[in-house]
């Protein structure tokens, strides 16, 4: 089998499993039936395409095979442009085909003891899948237009996963909002790839990423504003992946996503679909390269994100919502990297963040399971004798988030964080203080969620307890397979953090551009700072959460207004709440009130027909019914024609 | 004796017919026989204009046509009378008044 078969059985192998089930499969009357096909089918058909992308992966990364650009069939051939199906693997791709079908088989496989109790899993296991095809369609994209297929196929599926229990209100408001939030990015997304057409006149990659440099000059009036044209459409696509990569601003969505079940939380908001933005930013690094003034924007944006949501993450009280805030951090670290133009460092840091963030999400999972759903920390505890394994896989889980040497996470943020070091401008130092701040918080509540779910006494309602036990092996395999990539993908996969291991998929121009040169001799303090500081969050957890767990409740009180505004998230919901979402809803109420119902069906359907009725209540008055009134009216209107006939 | 009678006569008779039918069916209010009555009444005066011009323009036709016109009204006031009856058993009245379903 050539790689480039391989390559297209890795997305056609979960397409086939989500439209057998979605087909087929739905027409099964038998639930017992539909369930065990649905996931045998998906579970098999994504963990042969996770062996098939780990073959490609090892291929084209570490065993010298050239990019592969794939033809498949035409789609969409105007004049204008012309755009087709097809597959790009090169290493960048490759990378993310790994990321993706890895983490999706092993949620395939952990929801299969996850889900157990659940009355719809063909459904579930069907979006699972239908989520990997559209993940793959996006990262495999040639073109814009394809990506951009991929791009929204994986809203949808987000959307259907988040709202999976529709039974559940919060859980549809959550689906919404995502889809709603997203749709907003997306707009801006549309408009930065009109404008990539308008400008090269193709939307493959191919004619577009060599050719950014001759557009340099080229000016472009968009809303009023004289903008190069590169940096308009660097801004868009930034801002488009700041929907889908839960930045600042257009975050509000992800903490919110975590109703849908833990291993979509673990697939689709931590490890895949929020690194589309990081993704399709390093995709557009060529052209990211002559975008100077956008750059700078995008570092700012990845750096505040990093602070916010670690911050908002020291003091939530649900485990999912601290791991929501903590990968929303994360990508903001990804952003800045990207920012001081170390692409490398950005797709190295999401390829491990996959791994520990999945894993630490799979291993809330598994303490949310035992305790029948229960996700208060403040209702968890102690359990760390009832769940052994899961306890290990959390410390692995949390130690690699830490950025604690040997584990992955160490590798990739230290690498982020001495790129922008590297900068040596003012940004970029400040970057780096940013996330070194971060980085400190990180180790904080990280280890917080450690010690308040698995050490001290337990806190909730004791029936709980009495049925808590060890995940089923389903549960637990595929965790151990992440712990291990949480141990060793950083140390295995260290050549990502050069830029020649990627030979062209990403591009830096490095005589003006030299933060990941640099970053590679960084000075021995600035190295092992951040380190330091992760290593003063966790003795602080220690601290607060294992020797004086008094004290955090205290500390809560003495800071009231700063807990408040952490625990509210700095109050954005609140604040959108008030500026956006209120005023649209008495918007669209009035334009529901006086436009829909009083104009158009006042005066339209309904008018007409009310009308219709007052002149047939008017008219019924003629007819009398008796016979002799007809008659009359005959013979006078025969007497009236005549009499005209004969005088006109 | 009838040398000086005209078309004109009979004309102006079938006329007089013609509009006490009509006045009749339109001003009564009583009976509904009374109706039946004058529609026979117009009917008259038809078959009367048909015959004179008939007499007057030697053609034999205009007999002929009354001959229907009576056969049809004969079967008109078989089916009109039978109709009364029932409507009579229906409504326990022949006032014209009282047929007033079709009143919109």
């Amino acid at each position: 089998m050539t790689l480039e078969t391989l390559a297209i059985l890795i997305l056609m192998l979960p397409l086939g499993a989500a439209l057998l089930n979605g087909t087929v499969g739905y027409l099964i009357k038998e639930n017992a039936v539909r369930d065990q096909l649905a996931m045998g089918t998906t579970s098999v058909a994504v963990s042969l395409a996770a062996l098939a992308s780990i073959i490609v992966f090892y291929q084209i990364g570490f065993n010298g095979a050239a990019p592969m650009d794939i033809h498949l069939m035409g789609w969409m051939a105007t004049s204008a442009f012309d755009v087709s199906f097809g597959l790009l693997v090169d290493k960048l791709t490759a990378t993310m085909l790994l990321v993706v079908t890895v983490v999706s088989a092993c949620v395939h496989v952990y929801s299969i003891g996850y889900m157990q109790e659940d009355k719809s899993r063909a459904r579930f296991f069907t979006y699972l899948s239908l989520f990997t095809v559209a993940m793959l369609l996006l990262v495999t994209a040639p073109n814009l237009i394809q990506m951009f297929l991929g791009w929204e196929g994986v809203g949808v599926a987000s959307y259907l996963l988040i709202g999976f229990w529709h039974h559940k209100e919060s859980a549809n408001a959550a689906a919404m909002k995502a889809f709603i939030v997203n749709r907003v990015a997306d707009a801006a997304m549309l408009v930065g790839i009109f404008t990539v057409l308008m400008t090269f006149g193709s939307l493959t990659y191919a004619d577009i990423l060599p050719r950014a440099g001759e557009f340099t000059d080229q000016a472009i009036t968009f809303l009023g504003m004289q903008w190069s044209v590169i940096d308009l459409i660097a801004l868009l696509l930034f801002i488009g992946a700041m929907g889908k990569s839960a930045q600042i601003g257009l975050h509000t969505w992800l903490p919110d996503a975590m109703e849908g079940p833990t291993p979509v939380s673990a697939l689709i908001h931590a490890a895949t679909m929020v690194t589309a933005g990081v993704f399709l930013m390093c995709r557009m690094s060529p052209l990211l390269e002559y975008a100077d003034t956008i750059l700078p924007i995008i570092g700012w944006v990845g750096a505040i994100t990093a602070l916010f949501a670690a911050t908002v993450g020291l003091v939530q009280k649900d485990i999912k919502r601290v791991i929501a805030y903590s990968t929303c951090s994360q990508l903001g670290y990804m952003f800045f990297a990207i920012g001081v133009s170390a692409y490398p460092a950005a797709m190295f840091h999401l390829t491990t963040h996959a791994f520990f963030k999945a894993l630490l999400f799979l291993g809330a999972g598994s303490v949310i399971h035992a305790l029948h759903h229960e996700q208060n920390l403040f209702k968890m505890g102690g359990v760390r004798a009832l769940l052994p394994v899961t306890y290990g896989l959390m410390w692995i889980g949390s130690l690699a988030l830490a950025g604690i040497p040997p584990f992955a996470g160490f590798f990739s943020k230290d690498l982020v964080l001495e790129s922008a070091f590297g900068a040596h401008s003012g940004t970029g130092y400040m970057l780096y203080a940013f996330g070194s701040l971060a980085a400190f918080m990180t180790a904080f509540y990280s280890f917080r969620v450690l010690f308040m779910a698995f050490h001290g006494k337990f806190k909730g309602d004791a029936s709980h307890l009495r049925h808590a036990h060890e995940a089923p092996w389903t549960m637990r395999a595929p965790m151990l397979l992440l712990g291990v990539g949480a141990v060793l993908s950083g140390l295995a996969l260290s050549k990502m953090g050069y830029l020649d291991w990627w030979q062209g998929s990403l591009v830096i121009l490095e005589d003006v551009h030299h933060a990941l040169h640099n970053a590679h001799h960084t000075p021995f303090v600035a190295k092992y700072f951040p380190l330091l500081l992760a290593l003063g969050g966790i003795a602080l957890a220690v601290l607060l959460y294992l020797k004086r767990p008094q004290w955090p409740a205290k500390l809560a009180g003495e800071v009231d207004l700063l807990y408040s505004f952490f625990l509210n998230k700095w109050w954005f919901d609140e604040l959108y709440d008030a500026v956006l979402v209120r005023p649209i809803r008495k918007l669209g109420t009035l334009c529901w009130q006086w436009g829909d119902v009083k104009i158009i069906d006042g005066l339209g359907p309904n008018g007409v027909a009310a009308l219709t009725m007052q002149i047939g209540q008017r008219l019924r008055g003629v007819q009398t019914g008796y016979v002799y009134h007809y008659a009359f009216v005959f013979i006078a209107a025969i007497v009236v024609l005549l009499l005209w006939k004969m005088l006109g | 004796m009838f040398v000086n009678v005209t078309l004109t006569h009979f004309l102006t008779l079938s006329a007089l017919l013609m509009v006490l039918g009509v006045v009749g069916i339109v001003l009564n209010r009583k009976n509904v026989i009374v109706i039946l009555m004058c529609l026979e009444l117009m009917l008259l005066a038809v078959n009367i204009n048909f015959v004179a011009f008939s007499s007057f323009m030697n053609d034999i036709g205009g007999q002929i046509f009354t001959f229907f016109i009576l056969t049809v009204a004969a079967a008109e006031i078989a089916i009109g009378l039978a109709i009364l009856t029932l409507f009579f058993r229906n409504r326990g009245s022949v006032a014209v008044d009282s047929a007033d379903l079709m009143k919109g």
